[in-house]
């Protein structure tokens, strides 16, 4: 990025010629940023712009948490779109921002999602009645040709033999087959493009396109989705690259700025610290058990599945083990409970390792901070005889509905539960469940982000069931367990301590 | 798979400092990565079955004698060392042939000096075969693993910075394991035992997926390997899948993961359609008449062989088809049991599509039905006639019924996350099972019906093949017939294996290498010319 900045700069950008270009080909196009702009800005405007498009993001993702409904998206954000009308300015806000959310995964996650939810918005807008757009190529269309050049438009002839296997694949295809065998040119909606799989992978990996001989076979109607795909890949490839760029002199005068603009977002990872644990509560391997009640349903899951199949498979142990270890549990106990757990197995030969390498004490040594809800709902989801991941996301709405009743949430509490998983609100379903169990909790509980972080969850409800509950299951244990994690600390940095 | 610890499943997991080096690692594991783990006894009757298959000294005489390093060499070079790939010292006469994609990839080996004490050595790398040929006969390792090719040779890795040094190329690569199937094998079979009756998942598992890479991907050069024990291994060897993202490797083995009867069970079919996608209804033909052969019957798994299987499976179909023909056939078949008029498996499966097909109003038939067929289509499964409606979502659940039932029971089960990343391990082909004593052979595809895991020679039978060889040899007074025997492995039954893996594997791919190179070679040449 070479976004010269002057607080003082001339009125006329360095290259008009070369704005002008940019400048035309921006108004008839949605750009999808693959240029840097190479223009001068001043510092003002260089940070109003980027407020400008943040709120546009902000209110992007509002509506998608409140679930309002695409169509309805008009109404709320053209205010605000407004003021990203001139191309330049648009042109110049996404690529400050770039700069502000680069610096942590978090960061770029969230920028990421709402600059493709913009896109989105975007390109359906410009394209309102598909079908009307007479001659001319729709946005998509061209969008699509700025990131993927050598698309191929199926003529006729080679159209007709594939055709089946095209809406087999593709069932959501608005193309009944007698119009597809006559006007089917005089409706440019119903072409079919073929691309190379590489370049359509969201849409092959869900098998919603025909693929053959390592081309996919894309209609019309979803080259939405291939574009966004694109510019989210872009986009994600080219903000990794741009957190690992050291800052330059010419970029220090933004510092200040860029890193406010991103700190409203920033998740810390509080629960990296392994003293942090969890207030009130001193986690051992004999009180894990009890404080399912504590947990969130992913984490309750994964502590059923451990009771019921005495073995947890390897995104399990991690999603689990780290969550334990936020939750305060030290290596030893986490050691003593999993081999006690894993009957049948070689606990030191099979599984000490990876417990080990969990809390830093293995491989590259980092200290893994635990899932927040994020990485659990975009993980991998489980496979047979897996229990990791959200299962609200991951799992039917009987098996959410069967655990509950486990944990005790009585039917009549459940509802507000599943209606959040039914419209795929993961989180606030795991709210929704937080709720159901504590229907007033002090407030001081609701400054813990519980909704985002499964540690975090663990530690509100821990709050919210007051002291008195938790401290009566500790003193239980915790004063037989003192001397051993006090001793524990020591033994920590001694690997062979753990194995007999 | 075959790892133990599941600790290559996550590449992270894997990479330790180099501690607790055992001494007998020398020099060249310095830079390299090792991990003891205390290896646990076997329990005593596998342990004396272990001891007749498998031997430090039976290994050593197989990578002496019948390892073939030659192939493998020639495979991972994915360069024409020479014609016929012996004589490749001709190429360079001043040094040793170094290959570059070869001398920068990862070799890690599992050596087990003591018994019980396992050492895993991660980042190995050799600049040729030859020097991968020594340091196996030096090491003795009981377990091989590849991994991918780096921008820098991986033994010279501390030399680098990390973010330069990163994973380049890598085969796709695709394992499937019999353990995966567990809940489905009814043979009595389960984690590493196998018998003939599971192995036939195998032999879907291979068709199907042979099948889809090569039609769907498009992709030439897949080499299907036996793991030695319970499974197979895929290794996809186009240029074009070498060089796959690790986004773009998910993508493909995402497309293959079909999750029936895995958590998230709606995914097979979009529930608001009525077509399949056409990679599932390939599939679903290979798989039907396997279905029909080695699931239903009772000498196969028995799935409507006997009540207390074919009741739960009738309980599985969607109410409205559950209450009505599922409770009407349980009668049926139970009153049936042991009488003359007691259907056979596979024509219970026919009478139970039979009833839904008449009492759901489904069009079409099971082709293999032999009822009524009056639709000139060539789609098996009972279908829709229209799209699917609020009304009728329940209809169309039990119309895809019977095909997610056939999945269930036969859709190649893909360990997915080995696919995902260019930086995993997977056993290299050709090492022996250390609990087996069997080697990791090539399958032959078009074969694969036959292949029989039983049939592959042990260590043990090598050795003795080895010896009646030279036996027969000494009898008939020909001396050593070297002229025709290049390889010692051409003296035992791996021979078949071998050569079938050459001639079918890796000649067509290395004519493609020359090919590319003569391309290269007259573009250059023009080039020349031009100037």
């Amino acid at each position: 990025m070479n976004i010269v900045k002057s607080s003082r700069s001339s009125s006329v950008p360095k290259s008009v010629a070369a704005l002008d270009s940019k400048n035309s080909a921006a108004t008839t196009n949605i750009n999808l940023y693959q240029e840097i702009p190479n223009i001068e800005v001043s510092l003002d405007d260089f940070e109003e712009f980027a407020l400008d498009r943040l709120k546009v993001l902000k209110k992007l993702e509002q509506l998608k948490m409140r679930h309002v409904a695409p169509e309805k998206y008009k109404k709320y954000l053209d205010p605000l779109l407004q003021k990203l009308n001139d191309p330049t300015k648009d042109w110049i806000s996404h690529f400050v921002l770039r700069l502000a959310y680069c610096r942590s995964e978090d960061l770029r996650r969230w920028f990421l999602a709402q600059e493709v939810a913009l896109l989105k918005y975007r390109l359906s807008q410009s394209n309102p009645g598909s079908s009307s757009n007479s001659g001319g190529e729709t946005a998509i269309t061209k969008a699509l040709k700025s990131v993927l050049p050598n698309v191929h438009v199926l003529a006729p002839e080679e159209l007709e033999p594939l055709l089946p296997k095209i809406l087999a694949a593709t069932p959501s295809l608005n193309m009944n087959p007698l119009q597809v065998g006559n006007g089917r040119n005089a409706n440019s909606n119903n072409n079919i493009y073929r691309v190379p799989f590489t370049q359509a992978l969201d849409l092959v990996q869900h098998r919603q396109v025909f693929v053959k001989k390592g081309m996919a076979y894309i209609p019309e109607s979803k080259l939405l989705s291939l574009v966004t795909a694109r510019f989210r890949s872009n986009l994600s490839r080219q903000l990794a690259l741009l957190s690992a760029v050291p800052t330059t002199p010419a970029l220090q005068r933004t510092q200040g700025f860029l890193k406010n603009v991103a700190t409203v977002h920033a998740i810390k990872d509080e629960y990296l610290e392994q003293g942090a644990g969890t207030d009130g509560v001193q986690l051992t391997a004999n009180n894990v058990a009890s404080h399912v009640k504590h947990m969130p349903l992913c984490m309750a899951q994964l502590q059923m599945a451990l009771n019921k199949e005495k073995h947890l498979k390897h995104w399990g142990r991690l999603q689990y083990g780290l969550f334990l270890k936020g939750a305060g549990l030290s290596l030893e106990d986490a050691m003593v409970y999993f081999e006690r757990m894993f009957v049948g197995k070689d606990f030191n030969k099979e599984y000490s390792y990876n417990f080990r390498h969990m809390y830093g004490k293995e491989g590259k040594r980092a200290n893994y901070p635990p899932y927040n809800c994020a990485k659990i709902i975009n993980g991998n989801g489980p496979n047979a005889n897996e229990h990791h991941g959200c299962p609200y996301k991951h799992s039917t709405v009987q098996d959410v509905t069967a655990m509950l009743n486990k944990l005790g949430i009585a039917p009549s509490k459940q509802k507000g539960i599943i209606a959040q998983q039914q419209s795929h609100n993961y989180q606030l379903a795991c709210v929704e469940h937080f709720k159901a169990m504590y229907p007033n909790p002090p407030t001081s509980v609701y400054a813990n982000d519980f909704g985002n972080h499964p540690n975090a969850w663990f530690k509100s409800s821990v709050k919210a069931s007051g002291g008195a509950d938790a401290k009566m299951t500790d003193s239980q244990t915790i004063d037989g367990k003192k001397s051993n994690v006090a001793s524990g600390d020591v033994d920590m940095n001694d690997p062979n301590s753990v194995s007999p | 798979m075959d790892h133990p610890s599941e600790t290559d499943t996550e590449p992270a997991m894997a990479i330790s400092e180099a501690e607790a080096v055992n001494d007998t690692t020398t020099k060249d594991a310095v830079d390299a990565v090792v991990t003891v783990t205390p290896s646990k006894k076997e329990s005593t009757s596998s342990q004396s079955q272990q001891e007749h298959v498998f031997s430090p000294e039976l290994l050593k005489l197989y990578y002496a004698r019948l390892f073939p390093y030659s192939l493998l060499g020639d495979w991972l070079s994915y360069t024409i060392m020479s014609d016929d790939g012996t004589t490749r010292s001709k190429t360079s006469q001043q040094q040793p042939f170094s290959s570059k994609v070869f001398s920068r990839r990862e070799f890690s080996f599992t050596l087990e000096p003591i018994p019980g004490e396992e050492i895993y050595i991660r980042y190995q790398s050799f600049n040729n075969i030859q020097e991968l040929e020594k340091a196996i006969q030096r090491r003795q390792p009981h377990k091989i693993d590849i991994g991918a090719v780096f921008t820098h040779p991986p033994k010279d890795k501390q030399a680098y910075d990390p973010k330069l040094f990163h994973p380049v190329q890598r085969e796709l690569v695709f394992d499937i394991d019999l353990t995966d199937y567990d809940d489905i094998r009814h043979c009595g079979c389960t984690g590493a035992k196998i018998c003939p009756k599971c192995w036939t998942y195998m032999t879907m598992a291979v068709q199907v997926m042979d099948q889809g890479l090569k039609e769907d991907f498009g992709f030439d050069h897949v080499a299907w390997f036996y793991s030695g024990r319970r499974g197979v291994h895929a290794w996809i060897c186009d240029e074009e899948a070498r060089m796959l993202s690790n986004e773009a490797r998910s993508a493909v083995a995402n497309y293959f993961e079909v999750s029936v009867g895995k958590k998230n069970s709606e995914s097979l079919l979009s529930s608001s359609s009525s077509s399949v996608h056409p990679m599932l209804e390939r599939a679903y033909d290979v798989l039907e008449p396997y279905f029909c052969r080695d699931v239903l019957p009772a000498d196969g798994h028995g799935l409507l062989a006997t009540q207390e299987l074919w009741e739960p499976l009738l309980d599985s179909l969607p109410a409205a088809a559950r209450d009505t023909v599922g409770a009407n056939l349980k009668k049926k078949w139970a009153a049936s049991v042991g009488t003359s008029k007691e259907l056979s498996p596979v024509d219970k499966w026919k009478q139970l599509l039979q009833h839904l097909r008449v009492k759901f109003g489904l069009q079409d038939e099971n082709q293999n039905d032999g009822d009524a067929n009056n639709h000139a289509s060539n789609n098996k499964r009972p279908k829709l006639s229209t799209s699917v409606s609020e009304t009728n979502k329940e209809k169309h659940r039990i119309a895809v019924w019977p095909m997610e039932v056939v999945f269930l029971h036969t859709y190649p089960r893909l360990d997915i996350n080995v696919s995902k990343m260019q930086n995993h391990l997977l056993k290299s082909p050709f090492c022996v099972h250390p609990k087996t004593g069997r080697v990791c052979v090539p399958i032959h595809v078009p074969t694969v019906d036959s292949f029989d895991p039983f049939a592959v020679p042990t260590l043990n039978q090598l050795a003795r093949e080895l010896d009646e060889y030279h036996a027969a040899a000494a009898a008939t007074g020909t001396g050593t017939s070297d002229d025709k025997v290049e390889y010692e492995w051409q003296k035992t039954s791996l021979k078949s294996y071998f050569e079938g893996f050459r001639k079918d594997f890796l000649r067509p791919m290395q004519k493609e290498w020359r090919q590319k190179e003569r391309d290269q070679a007259e573009q250059d040449a023009a080039m020349r010319g031009d100037f």
